[in-house]
């Protein structure tokens, strides 16, 4: 049995040290410690591999869709479906947290939110944001604690999809595949370093949030204004599953766009958008 | 008896700068409405016909070329009510 940082249960790792390994690579700021095993405490999911395969079995968290039929037999594919997963069993164990789809950096003295959407250059815009230095959250998740706007790390590392994009600066891939942690052919970890990315359990509180719009036409990048309808539509995510009442969530954004800096930033080269949100954001 | 169509009553409603949001307690969800789907359950706050809404779009916007206007309606009819923010009622009234 481990148990990962302060979580309350555990996970059973049967003859699957490689996967356990692979988790442990992707995240930071964690401890994990094998336990004795507690008969009144399961496990909150037990892995082990049957024919090569991986294998999921728990009570609490459904096991990821691709698993239904046969579980993956790559370690990457194995980590990659239970980092969502993860999210879920974070918001059991953390209740007071409801959680935001988006990426996270610390600009100045706070954090800048990237509301998810498809192919809107999120996480390009995150990587070169760590290459200037700045310390990335998340990339995909945030936790908030209720009745507050600070940002809670998850110590995960960012993913990124492969190939990366031929356009990217040659510093910026240099310094993406200089970071190449756990991959295969179609999506790579990125293992940020101590200062990149923020541990487990730091918080930050969010200054802004902005909405991202990849420009298919060479315009410059550029600011407009957002209303707080627009931001909060972006923000609901209907697909996150989370224990939490929907009307809890929806105050709680709400307060949340009430209370931050809200802007729109279309753009069509990364290094222009990093370039704006560091002379706005940057202090 | 005529079909009907009119707000789920299991929503609850919030308004943030004029869009509707509608908080969906039991499903675990939140919709966000757009302009054309706001006007369309302002309009349901009472049960109305189907081809009453189309003709109330029509009277709204009379510029729009009727046929396509009919066909977008129908379709965001059936997609509301295929997500439960519209419910279908029967109204012996209309048939009397």
């Amino acid at each position: 049995m481990v148990r990962f940082g302060d979580y309350t249960s555990c996970i059973r790792f049967d003859t699957c040290d490689d996967l356990l390994a692979g988790f442990k690579s992707i995240l930071r700021g964690w401890t994990v410690d094998e336990v004795t095993h507690s008969a009144d405490a399961p496990p909150i999911i037990s892995f082990s591999r049957k024919d090569g395969r991986f294998r999921w079995k728990s009570k609490k968290l459904p096991h990821p869709d691709d698993w239904k039929r046969k579980g993956p037999r790559s370690v990457m594919d194995g980590v990659a479906d239970f980092h969502y997963r993860f999210l879920d069993w974070h918001a059991l164990e953390y209740r007071s947290h409801f959680c935001l789809h988006c990426a996270a950096v610390e600009v100045g003295d706070g954090l800048i939110i990237f509301p998810s959407v498809k192919k809107a250059g999120k996480s390009t815009l995150v990587m070169e944001m760590a290459l200037r230095g700045y310390k990335v959250y998340c990339d995909d998740v945030l936790p908030v604690e209720l009745g507050k706007t600070d940002g809670f790390a998850m110590g995960i590392l960012p993913r990124l999809r492969l190939p990366l994009p031929k356009s990217l600066s040659p510093d910026h891939l240099e310094f993406v595949r200089s970071r190449m942690g756990l991959s295969d052919k179609y999506a790579a970890y990125i293992n940020l370093r101590a200062s990149e990315l923020a541990d487990f359990g730091e918080t930050s509180p969010i200054h802004a949030v902005v909405l991202l719009g990849r420009s298919g036409d060479p315009v410059p990048a550029r600011f407009s204004d957002v209303g707080k309808a627009e931001a909060l539509a972006r923000m609901i995510d209907q697909n996150y599953a989370t224990h939490m009442s929907p009307t809890v969530i929806f105050d709680e954004m709400l307060k949340l766009v009430s209370n931050v800096e809200l802007t729109s930033l279309e753009f069509f080269d990364v290094r222009d958008a990093a370039d704006l949100i560091e002379q706005a954001f940057g202090g | 008896m005529a079909k009907m169509l009119r707000q789920n009553p299991e929503l609850e409603p919030r308004e943030v700068e004029g869009q509707i949001f509608l908080i969906d307690e039991e499903g675990g969800k939140i919709h966000h409405l757009n302009r054309t789907a706001s006007a369309v359950w302002r309009l349901l706050e009472t049960p109305f016909d189907q081809n009453a809404i189309i003709d109330q779009f029509r009277f709204l916007y009379p510029d729009e070329d009727a046929k396509r206007l009919k066909k977008s309606i129908r379709s965001l009819l059936r997609d509301l009510a295929d997500q439960k923010v519209l419910i279908r009622v029967r109204d012996k009234k209309v048939d009397a």
